[in-house]
């Protein structure tokens, strides 16, 4: 029996650092946000508040467009990477990966390459239509964001899971008479399923915690992370931020786990 | 094999893409998801080189910005790369032992909770984690005011990136054998963890200190919450300036970060098929064939396995020797030395080519028939109707309801050849399988038989130049899905997300039949393969023998003109599978359907097939049925595959067959055709090959080779020998009942001369053209 427990010297020093800088900085937030003029009625105060209510909504609207747009756009590129086989595709492949770790700030200002004052839509629209479209500083800019680091992520899921897709399902499907489409839809899709609704998770976690891509476009929508920021630094209203940190972390965790259950993939890895 | 249901041929293949609309769609989706994701990084670098963002490179080229950032953030840069170094030093002291520790722990409830625990920080937005820690340790000044304090935020942050894969890594070696070695060699605990299951984790180790180290550098969320002034990083300086500065500043400084960023990604990702590199082995589908069965432990056995034997058979225009072909035979030697015809009575009556015999194979390359390489080789059927009648006189028998009488229809193969990016599979041959026939195609793995059943099957497309017509019909440009054949795939290819039922209606459901007749139809057919009950049942909670049974009620439900069978035992363990073979040739008799079976492996071959098709690396080495391919092999290959002969080496002489210790058989006693054909130069060299229960035992003295027996095994039913004859040479005998030789006894061996397989010697010429 003595054998079967964890050998606790191995793990002493990597929970001691663990414990110091998560485990108490985020039980801290909870006594900190009933540490305002309201008492733990700040969380009532963040529903009735239209301010805190209305970026909450529209953090989850955005993050739930850009799981849908990522996943439709990703696993079809993933699905095809995976299949084709023709010349450049090695390079489509780094192309739609490497990507996968660029900080969020980075990401907003490849939004601003592409969608700012001096981008790549302005510029053309500018040349074909004579008015320069600039949409980098709006929620469609975050949209644009979003989506640019979310589709590696789903392109890298996409691949692994298609990779291990045994092939014969889809032959047998065939010898049973159908289609190539028809094949996608009974049996790749449900077959990959399990990677979709995990990558899903990761897209949309990442896209309500995201804080740097809307730290750079410093767009005319308040998304959640972005709100705490600003109520901790030009308000000082610690308590009402620690409160939305603790609703945004509990939100993020819970959709991870949730769909880690569901799939029993690994879900965990944002880093925008 | 690696995977179930994978053969090696098609590891081979580059993936079939489908070049319709749906390929077309999904190639622009990539093309404009890549450009979209790549085309503002361009932008990007042209900017931090021109003069002027907005003219773009025509206002010239210039180094000017990146001095410009390097004077205003040049700390950020150094600041960031050693704090990443940091974090990826102390992820590595902290997360491998913590790796270990849970992969010693093993089940333990505890471990697992912590690990999860550990894990934790990759679910938490980084705002609400930096946030936190601001709160909690914010007050401690000199902490507050060091980089220290964004490198706990980061070491919090990229541990589990550390502790993922070199647990992942440690969890498929057997981490507790090696350490109990170590262990039993001395070393203690702790050395065993350093020198024993450290140096074995490095490959997580690598690919988890890259990640910390690309994380920690471009890490934002926390370190913006973190940061003085004095400890700005990277990616916090770049926010500065893109907030502040002009584009070509920035565009410069993310340049900067790009330089630093992207070769550790690359090398990220080059890890995992670096790793995989020393374990793969060998080329694709390049599986060793396996050798063919022989006694002679010797070298000579290790020569068996190669090419050598059948090569001279397998040279371009050769075809294959058949003691059934029509025409006669080609004249060699024998015939020049001045032999007389043999003697009639020396064969095998009962084999004689005639309208007895089911299927008549043709030889290619002979005079009359030389017209086209794409021919190989040919069954012809003009006993094809005693196939057929004796199928439907079997399911008359056979108490079938109608509903489940298949209409068959006869498989032909016309100059079909397959070759996967240049390398040949499947050489150019032609068969042809009679409506209601059971055709076994038989081989050793490789041998390219899958590759004929998918292109039966529409899974593969033959060579320009091939045909694959179902009954009248031409389907070599039909898809599978316009086929209606049924296949029962090698890993039975059971779809996991469907039950029992759904899975034998599938095919039924797709082609739009009413839901009402559908049920029945799946009802007759899982009670054709005895499943009533199952219906209902996930197929993943099957046995396998239940999963063998839904495959083929899913392919029979169709009611498909012809049936595929891709080794549709091999996945069966033994016990079960002498009883699943009866009863499968029980069902398939009395259905009467078209039925092709590849597999592997002699018995079931015999057992199941009416014609028996040989190959070997991509050709048909033999077609005939079980009897004609058991008593008259064509090759030395097929003699040795079937049956497991025994090989010696023989000279011809004159009129006499030597074999090893000198005895002489007069090549009159032979076989009818035996030696013909071969044995020409090289000293008249011979390979003979003999079934293990044709010889017997004579006192020794008397017969006409001698042998000391090696070993003696009764296993039941007979008595196994191994006879050693010559120095090098090994004969294994089949004696029936037990058999009491003692060991080191000194015996004669008499092989009664009709029983003999004479071929080309197996060493020289020949190899060249494989």
């Amino acid at each position: 029996m003595r054998k079967k427990l964890p050998p606790a010297l191995f793990l002493a020093p990597a929970f001691t650092v663990f414990a110091a800088f998560f485990l108490l900085p985020v039980a801290r937030l909870l006594p900190e946000s009933a540490g305002g003029q309201e008492g733990w009625w700040v969380y009532v105060r963040i529903l009735q508040d239209s301010r805190y209510w209305g970026s909450l909504v529209s953090t989850v609207v955005l993050a739930l467009a850009v799981t849908a747009g990522s996943q439709l756009l990703g696993g079809v590129a993933g699905l095809f990477l995976e299949r084709a086989s023709f010349k450049g595709r090695g390079l489509l492949i780094a192309a739609l990966t490497l990507p996968i770790s660029f900080p969020g700030v980075v990401v907003g200002f490849m939004v601003i390459m592409l969608a700012g004052r001096q981008g790549l839509a302005a510029a053309v629209t500018g040349a074909a239509f004579g008015s320069r479209l600039v949409f980098a500083y709006s929620a469609a800019g975050l949209f644009v964001g979003y989506l640019y680091f979310s589709i590696p992520r789903v392109v890298t899921t996409v691949m692994a899971a298609a990779s291990k897709l045994d092939r014969s399902l889809e032959e047998a499907a065939r010898t049973l008479g159908a289609s190539p489409g028809r094949v996608v839809w009974d049996v790749t899709i449900p077959a990959l399923l399990p990677a979709l609704v995990s990558t899903g998770a990761i897209c949309f976690s990442t896209s309500i915690g995201a804080f740097g891509t809307a730290f750079t476009l410093a767009t005319d929508i308040n998304v959640l992370p972005i709100v705490i920021y600003t109520e901790y630094t030009l308000s000082a209203n610690i308590a009402v931020a620690a409160a939305l940190s603790l609703v945004l972390g509990l939100t993020s965790w819970t959709v991870l786990f949730a769909a880690r259950l569901a799939t029993g993939l690994e879900t965990a890895g944002h880093a925008a | 094999m690696t995977r179930a249901g994978r053969r090696p041929g098609e590891r081979l293949k580059a993936p079939r893409a489908p070049k319709g609309a749906f390929h077309r769609f999904a190639l622009a989706v990539t093309v404009l998801c890549s450009l979209f994701l790549t085309v503002p990084v361009l932008m990007t670098a042209t900017v931090a080189f021109s003069k002027n963002a907005f003219r773009g490179p025509s206002s010239g080229f210039t180094l000017d910005w990146f001095s410009k950032v390097l004077g205003l953030y040049g700390d950020t840069v150094i600041r960031s790369l050693y704090l990443g170094l940091a974090t990826l030093a102390l992820c590595t002291l902290l997360g491998v032992p913590a790796a270990y520790a849970f992969v010693k722990a093993g089940k333990s409830r505890a471990a697992a909770f912590l690990e999860e625990a550990l894990v934790l920080p990759l679910s938490v937005p980084g705002i609400s984690i930096g946030l936190g820690i601001l709160l909690c340790w914010g007050t401690v000044t000199w902490f507050r005011q060091s980089w220290l304090f964004l490198l706990a935020g980061h070491t919090v942050f990229c541990l589990p990136f550390m502790v993922r894969p070199v647990a992942a890594v440690l969890r498929v070696i057997p981490l507790d054998v090696y350490e109990e070695a170590a262990a039993t060699l001395g070393e203690r605990r702790f050395m065993r963890f350093i020198r024993i299951a450290a140096p074995l984790a490095l490959p997580g180790i690598l690919s988890g200190a890259l990640m910390a180290l690309t994380l920690s550098i471009g890490e934002f969320n926390v370190s913006w919450m973190l940061q003085t002034p004095f400890t700005r990083t990277l990616p916090v300086g770049l926010a500065d300036s893109y907030a502040s500065l002009r584009l070509e500043i920035g565009s410069a400084y993310t340049v900067i970060f790009f330089a630093i960023l992207v070769p550790a990604l690359a090398l990220l990702q080059k890890l995992p098929e670096m790793a995989g590199k020393g374990k793969r082995p060998g080329p694709a589908g390049e599986e060793p064939e396996e050798p063919m069965p022989d006694t002679s432990p010797g070298g000579q056995g290790a020569r068996m396995a190669g090419p050598g034997p059948a090569a001279a058979l397998d040279a371009p225009g050769r075809a294959p020797q058949t003691p059934l072909t029509e025409g006669p035979l080609p004249q060699f030697p024998a015939a020049a030395s001045g032999l007389p015809p043999l003697a009639a009575g020396s064969g095998l009556p009962a084999l004689e080519a005639g309208p007895g015999a089911l299927a008549r194979t043709e030889a290619q390359g002979l005079p009359p028939l030389a017209g086209g390489p794409g021919r190989l080789a040919r069954t012809e059927g003009p006993g094809l109707p005693a196939v057929q009648s004796k199928a439907s006189e079997a399911a008359r028998a056979g108490g079938f309801p109608a509903a489940a009488r298949l209409e068959p229809v006869p498989v032909r193969l016309e100059g079909c050849a397959k070759s996967f990016g240049g390398q040949t599979v499947v050489h150019p041959f032609s068969l042809e399988i009679p409506a209601g026939g059971k055709c076994v195609i038989l081989g050793p793995s490789g041998c390219g038989k899958t590759t004929v059943l998918r292109l039966i099957a529409g899974l593969e497309r033959p060579d320009p130049g091939g045909r694959v017509l179902l009954g009248a019909r031409d389907v070599t440009d039909v898809p599978p899905e316009g086929r209606r054949t049924g296949m029962v795939f090698q890993s039975y290819a059971l779809f996991p997300h469907m039950t029992v039922e759904g899975n034998v209606g599938y095919g039924l459901k797709v082609r739009g039949i009413p839901k009402k007749e559908a049920a029945r139809t799946v009802a007759e057919t899982l009670e054709m393969v005895r499943l009533e009950g199952a219906a209902k049942r996930d197929v993943n909670r099957l046995s396998g023998g239940q999963r063998q049974r839904v495959a083929l009620a899913r392919a029979l439900a169709v009611k498909p003109r012809v049936l595929l069978m891709d080794e549709p035992l091999a996945a069966l363990d033994a016990l079960l599978r002498a009883g699943v073979r009866e009863e499968l040739d029980r069902l398939l008799t009395s259905l009467g359907i078209t039925t092709v079976i590849v597999t592997h492996d002699l018995d079931e071959a015999m057992s199941l097939g009416e014609l028996i098709v040989v190959m070997k690396s991509g050709r048909i080495e033999q077609a005939g049925t079980p009897l004609e391919i058991w008593e008259r092999p064509a090759s030395a290959f097929v003699a040795g595959f079937v049956g497991g002969s025994n090989r010696l080496d023989g000279r011809l002489e004159g009129d006499f067959l030597i074999l090893p210790g000198g005895a002489a058989v007069p090549r009159a006693l032979l076989a009818e055709g035996q030696g013909n054909g071969c044995g020409n130069g090289r000293g008249g060299k011979v390979s003979v090959f003999f079934r293990p229960d044709r010889p017997r035992l004579a006192p020794a003295g008397l017969a006409g080779m001698r042998g000391t027996v090696v070993s003696s095994r009764f296993v039941g039913a007979k008595t196994r020998l191994l006879v050693k004859v010559e120095r090098e040479s090994f004969i294994r005998i089949e004696l029936s009942g037990a058999d009491h030789v003692r060991i080191g006894s000194d015996v004669g061996v008499e092989v009664p001369p009709e029983s003999l397989f004479l071929f080309e010697a197996a060493a020289g010429a020949g190899s060249a053209s494989l």
